[in-house]
């Protein structure tokens, strides 16, 4: 109905309408509401508020009683609706009316949400840090690696109120160990480093698992990864949180079945009797995430619509949902666009 | 000056009336039949279209409201979208409409204008 470019405030009095109405007219009037507030003064912006406000509840009524409401009692409730969004523009700013009618859309869609199928596993593929950072005018786009950091925190505290129980997060691949320049590689180690010691484990709301190979990270920074996962070993919120740090998904399997295969020969097995009995099951085992669920979903942010070697055994049967926002910029009601892309799909599991 | 006319109203008074008993003549559906009179229009275009011409801002609600009422009664029709923008243009029964609706709001106007300027008064 309403586009992602739309402003919050479309869509939060587009909600005023009634769903069927919404249906015909939603994209069309949103595109209305966005033409005639965008760039406009702030009592112009309030006006246009206040008519659609008013054609929503006349709607309403018109469904409810068949007749449109009296002149009077709509000039009445239209002189009111005007004064009470100027009274509350004035006293809160419109930043905060702005946070208003995020709160409200928020609390929209987890009304929606409830009752409907959850993702056992996200995969976040946390894109976009430093394309933020450069379109916000940072002096070095490294930067935008620690606010992507620090909102990671944010949306993981997301998928604790939303009730999720297992997180993996792609935080450095092996490419960007190898192809980044080692100033910037040395400065996303040191966010990494600062990440895990922070409330990530101070709150001890998530137990720590890795995935990838410690080896070739600096010594300090695969140390910190060791300390966090040892730190939450005793986490009893069932909540599980794997970080992706110098991972590769193909490297992964490999490690996999070179451990399967040491594992078969300690055993006496032959590489014939392996070739002969190996099944997915084994492989699964022998993965960074051995014990943990498949990811049913996997979020990528920033709008590019691949996988990028994340997670490529376990995300064979994942929902994938590709999201426009750099991920420093990616909010909770696209976090929770995304559950609700998640509930609305049939899963098949390829069958 | 204005104040010593007799009987007459005080501001708040006229505009009261205006809006609520002679409101009808600015009727929002009335403006959006007029605006698609000369072609085709999307939402933002009939309401520039009419503020340029008759100084009438017509909020998204209220416009809305207009082109859902016009739209059920089969005075005008949806045309395909062009990106997000809907089109509307009259149909023959909305042509009608607007057609009869114009005369009698001629009769009125000249009946008014000429009684005005048989008593030295022009519009």
């Amino acid at each position: 109905m309403t586009a992602p470019e739309d402003p919050l405030l479309v869509r939060v009095v587009l909600g005023l309408y009634p769903a069927r109405w919404r249906e015909r007219y939603g994209e069309e009037f949103a595109a209305l509401l966005s033409d005639m507030t965008a760039g406009k003064s702030r009592l112009a912006r309030i006006w246009a508020i206040t008519d659609a406000t008013l054609g929503g509840i006349d709607t309403r009524l018109r469904l409810l009683r068949g007749n449109a409401m009296p002149g009077r009692v709509r000039m009445i409730l239209k002189a009111a609706i005007y004064s009470s969004l100027r009274a509350a523009a004035a006293v809160t700013g419109i930043g905060e009316l702005r946070q208003m009618a995020y709160r409200l859309y928020a609390r929209r869609l987890r009304r929606e949400m409830a009752g409907k199928p959850l993702p056992r596993h996200v995969g976040l593929i946390m894109d976009g840090n430093r394309r933020w950072a450069l379109g916000r005018g940072m002096a070095s786009a490294s930067l935008g690696h620690k606010y992507g950091a620090e909102h990671a925190e944010e949306v993981l505290s997301w998928c604790e109120t939303a009730g999720i129980r297992h997180v993996t997060v792609f935080m450095c691949s092996t490419e960007n160990l190898t192809s980044r320049d080692s100033d910037e590689v040395a400065f996303l180690m040191q966010v990494i480093e600062e990440f895990v010691a922070g409330r990530l484990t101070r709150e001890a709301a998530w137990r720590v698992h890795i995935a990838g190979s410690l080896d070739v990270l600096p010594d300090t920074t695969a140390r910190a990864l060791k300390e966090a996962v040892e730190v939450s070993r005793d986490c009893d919120t069932g909540r599980h949180v794997t970080l992706a740090v110098g991972y590769g998904g193909r490297q992964e399997v490999i490690d996999a079945l070179r451990s399967l295969l040491h594992e078969r020969a300690e055993q006496g097995a032959t590489l014939a009797d392996v070739a002969e009995t190996i099944t997915t099951g084994d492989i699964a085992r022998h993965l960074y995430t051995a014990g943990q669920p498949d990811p049913d979903l996997v979020i990528r942010t920033s709008g590019e619509q691949r996988l990028s070697n994340f997670l490529l055994w376990q995300s064979a049967y994942s929902e994938l949902y590709f999201c426009e926002a750099y991920w420093p910029a990616f909010r909770e009601i696209d976090f929770l666009r995304a559950l609700r892309s998640f509930a609305a799909r049939q899963r098949r599991y390829g069958s | 000056m204005a104040a010593g006319r007799p009987g007459r109203r005080s501001r708040t008074e006229v505009r009261a009336v205006t809006d609520d008993d002679l409101g009808r003549w600015s009727d929002p559906p009335l403006l959006v039949l007029a605006s698609l009179a000369d072609g085709p229009k999307h939402g933002y275009a009939i309401t520039q279209d009419v503020y340029g011409e008759t100084g009438v801002r017509l909020g998204p609600g209220t416009l809305y409201g207009a082109i859902s009422r016009l739209e059920e009664r089969g005075l005008i029709e949806a045309l395909p979208p062009e990106k997000r923008r809907r089109p509307y243009q009259l149909t023959a029964a909305g042509e009608q409409v607007l057609a009869d609706t114009a005369k009698k709001l001629r009769q009125v106007a000249d009946l008014g204008l000429s009684r005005l300027s048989g008593r030295g008064i022009t519009a």
